[in-house]
C-alpha cells in the first residue's frame, strides 16, 4: 500500500536576519526575509528518506496567507509530490489549538498516514502543534525523533526517540504523527529540475477553513492563549575580574569563603 | 539591454553556493594535501543534475546554454569551490557539447543521459607529443579493417583517464601529405577507456590539479564503426565547435583560482593588523587589489558575453570567446599576484589556498589555448593584419 506522509512546513522569520529595533528594544521580525521554519526542512528530509525507502507520497502542507506560497515551492524543489496551501482570513489570530485543529483536519484531508513536522518554529517555540495535530485526530505521536524506519508489511514506522539520557526506540501503528529532533537529518539540496519545476510551473492546491469543515472553530476568537504583556530582559550585570595567578585566586576563594 | 541576471540565474547561483558551502577551506585543505578527487562535492553535483545544464531535457538534461552552464561555474568559483569547474569541461563540454553538435541520434541517446546524470566523465585525447597548439600535426592513426577502426599512437595531457568512463579521441584517418587541406583527415572518435590496447600513465604534477593528466598510448586499439563521432575526415573542423566552449569554461576556472586567491587576500587585507591598522589601509596592499578586482569583474563580464554569443549562434562568439579567455587568464593572474604581495610569506601556505590557485591560473593562460595563439587569432583575423606564425 502506498503510504501518504503529510508534512507540515511553516513560513518564519530568518532567525539569523532578526534585529533589535533600537527604539522599542524587542525583536524586529517585520525586516526579516521569510525562510521555511528549519526544523521543518529536517522533518522534510526524515519524510523524503522514507518515501527513499517505501512506496509513499510526500505532501507538504503550510497554512499561512499565500505568500507563505514560497516554503512550498522549496518542499516541492527537495523532492515533494506535492504541495498544501491552507490559507483563509478565518485563520487570523489562531493560537496552537485552531492552528492544529487546521493541519489536523488538513491531514485527515490528504489522507496522511503520516504527518510530519519539526519540533518546534523557530518565531514561536511552542512545540505544541505535532502533539496538537496527534490530539485532535486521536492518533499516536511520536515527538523528538531522531531516526525513522519504516514497516510497510506491518503498517509501523519505528522510531529512534531522544530522551534523557539516551534514547529508545518505539514502534507506532499508523496513522502516526511525528515530531522531528532538529539537527538530525541533514536536508537534502533540491536538484536542478526540481527547483525549475517549483518556481516555473507548480501551483500549490489550496484549501480554506470551510473545505475543512472548522470555519467556526479557528482564528481568535476559539483561542485560549492571550499574551499578557511582553518586555524585555535587560542581562544581569555581574561582577567579573581577572586574576593572573592561581595563588591569588586562592587568596580571593578564601576571602569569599571567610 | 538588460545586464541583471534573470531570476532563475539567480536561483541556480543561490543553489549551487549552498551545496558549496558544505566544503569549507579545511575540506579544500584535505583535498590539496592528498592530491585526491572532491569525489564528494562532484557527487552532490551530479545529484542535482548540474552537470546537464546545456543537455536538451529528452536526454534528461535541463536544456539551457552555455551561458547556464558558466553562470552556475562562476557561483562555484564564488563558493571556494572553483576546482570543481573544470568537471564541467570534461563531462558538460568534452563529451556533451561534442556529441550534441556532431552525434547521431543513437549517439546521443546513449552517451547525453550518463553525462546529464553526473554519472559518466569524459576525457579528451587530442594533444600529443609533437602536436600541441597544431592539432593538424597529429600521428595518431585510425585505419578501417572491415567495420572496425584500428587505431595506433600516443596522446598527451589527456586529463582524468583514469576514471574516465569514455574518451573522446581525436585521430589522422588520412595522413596530413595525403590530404589536400592538412585540417582535413581528422576523425573523432568515441572509446571506453578499458578497451584493448589502451594504456596510460599519470604525469607527475609539481602543482594540484584536480582532474590528474595522463600520457596515453593507443596499441591496435579496435573501435567499432558507430564510434565515429561526426564525419570521417571532418573531425578537426566539428570539434572547433566544442573548443570555443572549452576555452570560455577553462576561462572560468583560471577566472575561479584569481577570485579564490583575491577574496583570500582581501579578507586577510582586513584582518591582519600591523602597526594598530589592518594591512589593507595602505595603498601598497589595497591598490593591486582594487586594480584584481576591477580586472577580474570586467573579465567576468567578458565570459558572460562571449558564451552569450555562442548560445545564440551569433558571428563573432569565436573572437569573443578568444578575448575572454586571454582577458580572464590575465586578471585573474594579476589577482594571484596581488594576493601574493598581500599575504607575504603566508601566501605559500596551504592554509591559504593560494599558491594552488597561483600554479594552476598560470598554466591556463598556456591551455587549453596559450595567450600567443589567442593574439595570431586576433591579429590576423579581428585585425586583418597578416599571418605571423607558420604551422
Amino acid at each position: 500500500m502506498k503510504w501518504t506522509i503529510v508534512v507540515g512546513v511553516k513560513q518564519v522569520p530568518d532567525a539569523d536576519e532578526v534585529g533589535i529595533d533600537p527604539d522599542t528594544g524587542r525583536l524586529d521580525r517585520a525586516n526579516a526575509p521569510a525562510v521555511m521554519n528549519p526544523p521543518d526542512r529536517d522533518a522534510l528530509e526524515a519524510a523524503l528518506s522514507i518515501k527513499d525507502e517505501v512506496d509513499a507520497r510526500v505532501v507538504a502542507m503550510t497554512m499561512g496567507p499565500p505568500m507563505a506560497t514560497p516554503v512550498l515551492e522549496e518542499a516541492v524543489a527537495m523532492g515533494c509530490d506535492d504541495a498544501v496551501l491552507i490559507t483563509d482570513r478565518a485563520f487570523a489570530g489562531s493560537d496552537t489549538w485552531p492552528t492544529s485543529l487546521t493541519l489536523a483536519r488538513a491531514a485527515e484531508y490528504l489522507g496522511a498516514d503520516i504527518v510530519m513536522a519539526g519540533e518546534e518554529t523557530t518565531d514561536s517555540s511552542t512545540g505544541q502543534v505535532p502533539p496538537g495535530i496527534a490530539a485532535h485526530n486521536g492518533w499516536a505521536q511520536l515527538t523528538y525523533v531522531e531516526d525513522v524506519e519504516a514497516r510497510p508489511e506491518a503498517n509501523q514506522l519505528i522510531a529512534t526517540r531522544d530522551v534523557e539520557g539516551g534514547y529508545e526506540r518505539v514502534a507506532a501503528d499508523l496513522p502516526v504523527v511525528v515530531a522531528v529532533a532538529y539537527g538530525e537529518f541533514e536536508p537534502r539540496p533540491a536538484p536542478l529540475h526540481r527547483k525549475l519545476y517549483a518556481e516555473n510551473d507548480f501551483e500549490p492546491m489550496q484549501l480554506t477553513a470551510e473545505d475543512l469543515g472548522i470555519k467556526d472553530e479557528v482564528g481568535l476568537d476559539v483561542s485560549p492563549t492571550s499574551v499578557g504583556g511582553m518586555e524585555t530582559v535587560q542581562p544581569v550585570e555581574r561582577k567579573s575580574e581577572v586574576i593572573d595567578s592561581a595563588d591569588d585566586l586562592a587568596d580571593q576563594i578564601q576571602e569569599v569563603m571567610l | 539591454m538588460d545586464y541583471e541576471l534573470s531570476a532563475e540565474h539567480q536561483m541556480m547561483q543561490s543553489t549551487v553556493k549552498e551545496i558549496a558551502a558544505d566544503y569549507d577551506k579545511d575540506y579544500w585543505q584535505e583535498i590539496h594535501e592528498g592530491q585526491l578527487v572532491p569525489e564528494e562535492i562532484f557527487q552532490d553535483l551530479a545529484e542535482g543534475g548540474w552537470f546537464g545544464i546545456p543537455i536538451p531535457e529528452e536526454y534528461g538534461g535541463h536544456g539551457m546554454g552555455l551561458l547556464d552552464t558558466i553562470i552556475v561555474m562562476e557561483a562555484l568559483a564564488e563558493a571556494h569551490a572553483w576546482e570543481t569547474t573544470f568537471r564541467f569541461t570534461m563531462s558538460t563540454v568534452f563529451g556533451g557539447t561534442s556529441i550534441m553538435q556532431n552525434g547521431t541520434e543513437a549517439q546521443k541517446e546513449q552517451y547525453l543521459p550518463g553525462i546529464a546524470a553526473g554519472e559518466d566523465v569524459w576525457a579528451l585525447g587530442l594533444t600529443e607529443p609533437s602536436a600541441g597548439l597544431n592539432a593538424t600535426n597529429m600521428t595518431t592513426r585510425a585505419e578501417k579493417d572491415g567495420d572496425e577502426w584500428v587505431i595506433n599512437g600516443q596522446k598527451q595531457w589527456t586529463s582524468g583517464m583514469e576514471f574516465a568512463d569514455k574518451l573522446l579521441l581525436v585521430a589522422r584517418t588520412e595522413p596530413k601529405d595525403e590530404v589536400e587541406k592538412r585540417t582535413e583527415g581528422i576523425t573523432m572518435f568515441i572509446l571506453d577507456p578499458d578497451m584493448d590496447g589502451i594504456s596510460y600513465n599519470e604525469i607527475p604534477l609539481d602543482i594540484y590539479f584536480t582532474e590528474p593528466t595522463y600520457d596515453l598510448f593507443l596499441d591496435d586499439v579496435r573501435v567499432p564503426e558507430e564510434r565515429v563521432l561526426g564525419d570521417v575526415g571532418q573531425g578537426l573542423h566539428q570539434i572547433f565547435g566544442m573548443l570555443n566552449a572549452e576555452r570560455l569554461t577553462a576561462a572560468v576556472s583560471a577566472w575561479g583560482g584569481g577570485k579564490e586567491a583575491l577574496d583570500t587576500a582581501v579578507q586577510y587585507a582586513k584582518d591582519r593588523e600591523v602597526w594598530s591598522e589592518p594591512i589593507g589601509a595602505h595603498q601598497a596592499i589595497q591598490h593591486p587589489l582594487a586594480d584584481a578586482h576591477a580586472e577580474m569583474e570586467s573579465a567576468r563580464h567578458d565570459i558572460r558575453r562571449a558564451a552569450w554569443l555562442a548560445d545564440q549562434g551569433r558571428d563573432g562568439s569565436g573572437e569573443a570567446a578568444n578575448i575572454a579567455n586571454l582577458q580572464a587568464g590575465k586578471a585573474s593572474w594579476n589577482a594571484c599576484e596581488a594576493a601574493m604581495t598581500t599575504l607575504g610569506g603566508m601566501s605559500a601556505s596551504q592554509e591559504m589556498g593560494v599558491a594552488a590557485a597561483w600554479g594552476v591560473v598560470r598554466h591556463l593562460r598556456t591551455g587549453p589555448v596559450s595567450e600567443e595563439m589567442i593574439l595570431n587569432h586576433i591579429g590576423q583575423h579581428s585585425l586583418g593584419l597578416p599571418r605571423s606564425y607558420q604551422t
